[in-house]
């Protein structure tokens, strides 16, 4: 079968989205296929929403913002594109959508000072896949990127994600807004008529039961402050749904080959099938490949180790060496067999799309050097190799 | 490699003291698995344990003797809303009337902090129901970052809304969770320079929250059977045996080099933070029950 590299795949793909279970390094595997985008020469993006600081531990920058920081640490791997990354700050990109909707400062202040507004930008998970949107939608229509690539949260959070810009449009949507809202040609404190509307009266009735009357009032106060830009807010909820939808866009399932997380990882692209998404490929990372010594090696190791430890022999400490040898086979022996098993596993459920095994990158190295040995691993048939020895040696240095 | 010098371990005194145990970690560190583990120890000390996850996808259930007398829990905000508005209100019909009314129920599933109140409700009502019965709850929260706003929620909204129910709720919530002496979060991370940073950052985190937060189980710790002395041995087949056993000589000693860059990353940790910091060896095993088993036997040998 001729499938595509996965370096093909990407660079045909204005928007990558890695999704997977945690802890499988879907951060730096996202850093590094926006870093091979832009050695094909792309203006490329990438874009944590993961609410945990790595990115910017992996990629050796201080200080990444809720706005594109351009990567300066890799420019020799790609002369002729660029590399941005960005880390989401939801309470910034919510203030900041304000600002740019709300003309009126007045208007803007009293939304900044709604405490049901402070509490929705500020305190809440959740506002973060919303913020997501917002901000994906933001930087796909004004930010001049040629390739995004969106890393994700976690598993259930990252299929949350997935479904904010439904649950945003639904959340804005006219069959709650209204009960809360002045409708057109009301003036401003018609909520309380509201109240009295007999619908609109059971639904406050209840929610003030439930919450109390002051978060009514902020929450009403919210919708009224809120009522101009609701359609707009809404309309990018469904750009966004839209985008993640589109073809051309790359849905990729990284995992790690252990039991746990390659059926966390199936389930993830049942779920994506369910909300008709299609993952283009798997990416399995830290593979443990086989260097495993035949019996004969054995011997000729026997032979080898007597020798180097001079002829007389300290044959003690030769056999002790030799067991330790022997016990390090056999720890390698079933971590091969294990993820052997697992990713013929994952092949399986695959079918017809492309599994990649990046290999495990052997520990002891900063998170810099780390990062261009996977890139090696990952994109070796295709990337400079020259470029590489010499990144590598200086990304090891201290 | 692990080591215990006491006759009773740190955790399962933990487990015979507290109502709830707050799980978290990286995802993809074990956490659920850790759940699973510690759910089984509280059992066999207190006869009983109840594993509780938040989660569209439950994964517990699979990860426990069915035999067993560890019950898994899955609460799913959305299912438990009504019994949980009926607490509320002390009313369940009226509870009845806000889930029939469309409008509100659309409210409270795109509301954030409604559904995660709910939840936390649901899981201080089966805290306390345990806990009368003496045994005790633990439950797998969301991985790092969101675990944190989920913890934090309860103080959000209380300080959003001040008065009535919900408020209350909120109130009490928190109460369970900053009582240090019926909670305890206890973190699970990898040996590794990331997930130690991450781990660091969340303890420092939850203590600001008020969290009491004593453990960090450090999972899958490698270690090598070659030692310092064996380089010269193993440099010299690298370079002279050739094929197979060169390459094997090179990834042993690279392991070797693994084994202790992760003792340096967990003596960071233990150096950073002031909890109790176990360690897990690494190991391999087929499927995840005989993950949760080496776990728990690793925790309480």
């Amino acid at each position: 079968m001729n499938q595509a590299s996965l370096a093909q795949l990407i660079d045909r793909a204005p928007l990558v989205v890695c999704l997977g279970p945690g802890g499988v390094g879907k951060t730096t595997l996202s850093a590094i296929i926006a870093l091979r985008q832009a050695a094909f020469g792309r203006r490329a993006l990438v874009l944590t929403i993961d609410p945990a600081r790595r990115l910017a531990d992996a990629l050796n920058v201080t200080g990444l913002t809720n706005d594109p920081v351009e990567v300066g640490s890799f420019r020799k791997l790609h002369p002729g594109g660029s590399l941005s990354a960005l880390m989401l700050d939801p309470t910034s990109t919510f203030d900041h959508m304000i600002s740019l909707l709300v003309a009126d400062p007045d208007r803007r202040a009293a939304l900044f000072s709604n405490r049901f507004y402070q509490h929705l930008s500020r305190s809440l998970s959740g506002t973060l896949e919303y913020m997501a949107v917002e901000r994906l939608h933001e930087l796909t229509a004004t930010a001049g990127f040629e390739r995004i690539v969106l890393d994700t949260p976690p598993t259930t959070n990252a299929l949350d994600f997935l479904e904010a810009p439904d649950r945003l449009a639904d959340f804005f949507s006219e069959k709650i807004t209204r009960w809360f809202m002045p409708s057109a040609g009301e003036q401003a404190p018609s909520w309380t008529a509201r109240l009295f509307s007999r619908a609109g009266s059971t639904a406050l009735g209840l929610l003030t039961r439930v919450a109390g009357e002051s978060f009514v009032e902020d929450t009403v106060g919210f919708f009224a402050a809120f009522a101009d830009i609701f359609g707009h807010v809404r309309s990018r909820g469904v750009a966004v749904g839209k985008l993640l939808r589109d073809p051309s866009t790359l849905f990729l399932i990284v995992c790690s080959p252990d039991s746990n997380r390659l059926a966390e990882a199936i389930e993830i692209d049942r779920r994506l099938a369910q909300a008709g998404c299609k993952a283009g490929a798997f990416v399995v990372n830290r593979v443990d490949e086989p260097f495993l010594p035949e019996p004969a090696d054995f011997e000729q190791a026997v032979e080898r180790t007597t020798l180097l430890s001079g002829a007389e022999g300290d044959s003690e400490r030769v056999r002790a060496f030799l067991d330790r040898l022997e016990k390090t086979r056999k720890v390698h022996e079933s971590a091969a067999a294990a993820h052997a098993r697992a990713l013929e596993e994952l092949r399986q459920h695959a079918r017809s799309r492309p599994v990649f095994a990046a290999p495990r990158v052997p520990g002891g190295q900063s998170p810099r050097a780390a990062l261009l040995a996977l890139y090696v691993g990952l994109f070796s048939e295709e990337a400079p190799r020259v470029e590489q020895a010499r990144e590598r040696r200086e990304g090891d240095s201290p | 490699m692990y080591e215990s010098s006491l006759s009773v371990s740190p955790i399962a005194t933990l487990l015979r003291q507290r109502d709830l145990v707050l799980v978290t970690g990286k995802g993809g560190t074990g956490k659920s698995t850790l759940v699973a583990a510690l759910a089984q120890m509280a059992a066999r000390s207190r006869g009983r344990a109840l594993a509780v996850e938040f989660s569209a996808h439950p994964r517990l259930p699979q990860m426990l003797d069915s035999a067993g007398k560890v019950r898994a829990v899955n609460i799913d905000a959305e299912q438990v809303v009504g019994a949980a508005l009926g607490r509320l209100l002390g009313l369940p019909a009226v509870a009845g009337a806000v889930l029939s009314n469309r409008v509100l129920r659309l409210f409270i599933r795109t509301s954030p902090a409604i559904r995660e109140m709910i939840a936390l409700d649901e899981l201080r009502h089966l805290v306390d129901r345990c806990s009368k019965e003496g045994f005790p709850v633990i439950a797998d929260l969301p991985a790092t970052g969101h675990a944190l706003s989920f913890l934090g929620t309860p103080r959000a909204v209380h300080n959003m809304l001040r008065v009535g129910p919900l408020a209350q709720v909120a109130r009490r919530v928190e109460e369970l969770l900053l009582d240090p002496a019926r909670s305890e979060l206890v973190a699970i991370a990898l040996p590794e320079e990331l997930p130690i940073n991450e781990t660091i950052e969340l303890m420092r985190r939850a203590a600001e929250i008020g969290v009491g937060s004593g453990t960090v189980v450090v999972n899958q710790v490698p270690s090598s059977p070659m030692s310092a002395i064996d380089q010269p041995l193993l440099a010299a087949l690298q370079c002279q045996a050739g094929g197979a056993l060169a390459r094997f000589a090179g990834s042993a000693w690279s392991d070797f080099e693994g084994a202790d860059q992760a003792r340096a990353q967990v003596e960071r940790l233990r150096a950073a933070v002031g909890a109790r910091v176990i360690e897990v060896p690494r190991y391999f095993v087929p499927d995840s029950r005989a993950c949760v088993d080496t776990l728990a036997r690793a925790l309480a040998p």
